[in-house]
C-alpha cells in the first residue's frame, strides 16, 4: 500500500553477502536473459520511492537520489548513481556491482553503454514506468529509432513473484520484527496514539529494520492517516496499519486493537481465516478475494485494504493477476476490511507464504 | 527549531564508536518524531575524511572520525535545517583552525545578508573569506554548487545561496546559510543555520550557532 515515505531513507541497506551471495543475483539475471531473448541489455530504472526492481537485480536501495543500472548479457554491470562523484563511496557497499559512475548525461551515457554490447539485438527497459518522463524521452531519442527497446518490467516482476529460499527467510524476518511491532503497539496502546505508534516503530527499528511506515485511524477505522501531529489520547479501537522493511523486504498488516467486543473486526477476523484456509498452490487471488467477500456479507468492504489480495516483497505491494493461479514460493499479503456507516469499520491482514503442502502464515492480526 | 536542535544534543549523547552510521541516523529521526516531527531528512556520514556528506551506510564510528551531519526536521510541512560537524574523540588543532574558519565564513555569509541587496552577495561573503585563505579552487563545482538554500514547505524560494542567485532578500524571508566546505586538509565540513530576515538583516533561528564539537572518549 502507499504510504507517506521519507524522501531520504535512513535504514540500513549494504550488500550482506552471507546473507543474499552474489550467486542469488546471478541466478536472477540467468533467469532474466533466458527470458528475454534477444536483449543483449537492460536499463533499470530505480528512486528513493520505487526501486523494487533494482533492487532485486543489485541489491542497490536509492536511498536518496535516483540510480540506473546498465546491465549486458555478456555480465559487464555498471550503475549511474545520482548526486555526483562524491557520492559513490557511500553507494558503493550497497551493491554487488563494483562500477559505479555518476548519473550525468544519462543518455549520452546510455548510448556510449549500448554501443559495447554485442549483438545489437536490442535493450529492455525495466521500471520505466517509475522513470521521469523527461529522462526517458531523452534516453530514447538518444539511442535512436534503430534501437528496440521493449519494456521488461513485466518479466522482471513475474520472476519477482516466486521467491528463493533466502528470500522467503528475509521475508520472514520482517514478519517476525513486523509482529514483535504491533505487540509493543498493543502493550503502549493505553499511552495515547502517537506513543503506541512511536513504541511499534521504535522496536522494529532496533530490530534492524530499514524502513518502518505507520498509519493509524482516529475514527474507529473509517480513515488511516499518517504520522502528523502528536496524538496524545488513546482511543479504542486503535486501527493501525504498520509496514516494516528488513534486509530489502516489506512485511505488512493492518490490525485492530481493542479490549472490547467489535463486530466488524469479528467479521474481518472470521473472513481472513476463511481465506487463509484456502491459500494453496493453484488457487486464485480471485478466488481468495470471493471468499474474503463471502464471509462478510452484512458490511460494505473498506476501500482501504482493496485490492484484498497483493503480492509482497522487494515492492511493498506487487499486483497480482486475479485469475492467474498462484505458486510456490509467492508471498501474499492477505486484507481484510469493512466500513459502515452503522456497524462501523474493521481492517485486518496476514502475510502467507504459498508452500507444497499449501501456506505458511508469516504473520496474521493478532 | 527546537526539534533539531535537540536532536544534535541526542546525537552528541549516542555517538561512539562501533555504532553504525545507519543506526544513528535511524535513531535521530525516530528521536524527532517523538518530539513532534512527521519527518526527519538526516544526512550523515563519517570518517576521518569525508568528501561529501552523504546518505549513512553501514560504517562502523571509528575514533578519529569526523561527523558531518544535516538534521532537518519537518514539522507540520515546514522543515529546518541546521548543518554540524562532530569529532570522535579530540579534534586535531588544524581541525579546531578550519572548523574556525568555515565558521567564519557562514557569519561574513549571515552578516551579508541584508534587506535590498541580492542573495548573491551572501555567497560572495562566504567565498571571499575561503579565497582569502587560498580555498578558491574548492569554492566552485563539484566541491561546492552553493552556500544554502531556502526553507518552509520545501527547500525553494527564496532559492540557493548562489552566485547566478539575484533575488533581492527581504523582511521574512527564511532560507539556510551553510558554507559547507571541503578542505583537502580536514575534509568536508558542515556548519549551517536556518536565517530569519528582519529589517536589520538576516537573524539566526539557532540557540546556538555552530561550533565543533568533540566526543570524548
Amino acid at each position: 500500500m502507499r504510504t507517506m515515505h521519507p524522501t531520504l531513507l535512513v535504514g540500513p541497506a549494504d550488500w550482506d553477502a552471507l546473507r543474499l551471495p552474489l550467486e542469488e543475483f546471478q541466478a536472477r539475471l540467468d533467469a532474466l536473459w533466458c527470458d528475454a531473448s534477444p536483449a543483449s541489455g537492460a536499463i533499470v530504472y530505480g528512486d528513493a520511492a520505487d526501486h523494487a526492481a533494482l533492487a532485486y537485480l543489485t541489491h542497490f536501495t536509492p536511498k536518496l537520489e535516483r540510480a540506473i543500472a546498465l546491465l549486458s548479457r555478456d555480465g559487464a554491470a555498471k550503475l549511474l548513481v545520482g548526486g555526483g562523484i562524491n557520492m559513490l563511496p557511500a553507494a558503493k557497499p550497497l551493491t554487488w556491482i563494483g562500477n559505479l559512475l555518476p548519473l550525468r548525461s544519462v543518455a549520452k551515457a546510455v548510448v556510449e553503454w549500448s554501443a559495447t554490447l554485442a549483438g545489437g539485438s536490442g535493450l529492455m527497459l525495466i521500471a520505466g514506468d517509475a522513470m521521469p518522463y523527461a529522462m526517458h524521452r531523452e534516453i530514447v531519442a538518444a539511442l535512436g529509432p534503430d534501437v528496440g527497446i521493449d519494456d521488461g518490467t513485466p518479466i522482471v516482476r513475474a520472476h519477482m513473484r516466486r521467491k528463493s529460499a533466502r528470500e522467503l527467510a528475509a521475508i520472514q524476518e520482517a514478519s517476525l520484527v513486523l509482529g514483535e511491532a504491533v505487540a509493543a503497539l498493543r502493550q503502549a496502546k493505553d499511552r495515547g496514539v502517537t506513543a503506541a505508534v512511536l513504541a511499534a516503530e521504535h522496536v522494529a527499528w532496533r530490530r534492524g529494520a530499514q524502513d518502518v511506515r505507520s498509519l493509524f485511524s482516529l475514527d474507529g477505522g473509517r480513515t488511516l492517516m499518517p504520522f502528523d501531529v502528536p496524538v496524545g489520547a488513546a482511543v479504542d479501537p486503535l486501527q493501525v496499519y504498520l509496514a516494516v522493511r528488513h534486509s530489502g523486504y516489506w512485511a505488512e498488516g493492518f490490525a485492530m486493537l481493542s479490549a472490547k467486543s467489535h463486530a466488524p473486526l469479528i467479521a474481518v477476523e472470521a473472513a481472513l481465516q476463511a481465506a487463509l484456509a484456502q491459500v494453496a498452490p493453484g488457487v486464485t487471488p480471485g478466488a481468495l478475494t470471493e471468499t474474503l467477500a463471502a464471509a462478510m456479507p452484512a458490511f460494505a468492504p473498506h476501500p482501504v485494504t482493496a485490492p484484498s489480495v497483493v503480492g509482497i516483497g522487494l515492492a511493498l505491494q506487487q499486483d497480482v493477476p486475479a485469475d492467474e493461479p498462484v505458486g510456490v514460493g509467492e508471498v501474499l499479503s492477505l486484507r481484510a476490511g469493512v466500513s459502515d456507516s452503522q456497524q462501523g469499520s474493521a481492517m485486518a491482514s496476514a502475510m502467507v507464504a504459498v508452500t507444497e503442502n499449501g501456506r505458511d502464515i508469516l504473520w496474521s492480526a493478532p | 527549531m527546537r526539534i533539531a536542535e535537540l536532536g544534535y544534543h541526542h546525537l552528541l549523547d549516542i555517538a561512539r564508536p562501533g555504532i553504525t552510521e545507519d543506526e544513528l541516523a535511524v535513531e535521530l529521526r525516530w528521536h524527532s518524531k517523538t518530539l513532534g516531527a512527521e519527518d526527519n531528512f538526516v544526512l550523515l556520514c563519517a570518517g576521518p575524511h569525508n568528501k561529501a556528506v552523504a546518505p549513512s551506510h553501514g560504517r562502523r564510528l571509528q575514533a578519529g572520525d569526523i561527523i558531518v551531519v544535516e538534521l532537518t526536521p519537518s514539522y507540520r510541512g515546514q522543515l529546518v535545517q541546521i548543518c554540524r560537524t562532530i569529532t570522535v574523540g579530540e579534534a586535531s588543532e588544524t581541525l579546531r583552525q578550519k572548523y574556525a574558519l568555515v565558521v567564519e565564513a557562514m557569519h561574513e555569509g549571515i552578516a551579508a545578508a541584508q534587506p535590498g541587496r541580492p542573495m548573491a552577495d551572501v555567497c560572495r561573503a562566504i567565498n571571499d573569506v575561503l579565497e582569502a585563505e587560498g580555498y578558491g579552487e574548492f569554492c566552485h563545482p563539484p566541491h561546492i554548487r552553493r552556500r544554502g538554500h531556502g526553507l518552509g514547505f520545501g527547500s525553494i524560494e527564496p532559492g540557493d545561496v548562489a552566485l547566478d542567485n539575484q533575488t533581492m532578500l527581504e523582511p521574512d524571508m527564511l532560507f539556510m546559510i551553510h558554507p559547507n566546505q571541503y578542505l583537502p586538509e580536514t575534509g568536508y565540513l558542515l556548519c549551517g543555520e536556518p536565517v530569519l530576515m528582519t529589517a536589520q538583516g538576516a537573524v539566526p533561528l539557532t540557540a546556538q550557532t555552530a561550533t565543533l564539537a568533540e566526543i570524548k572518549l
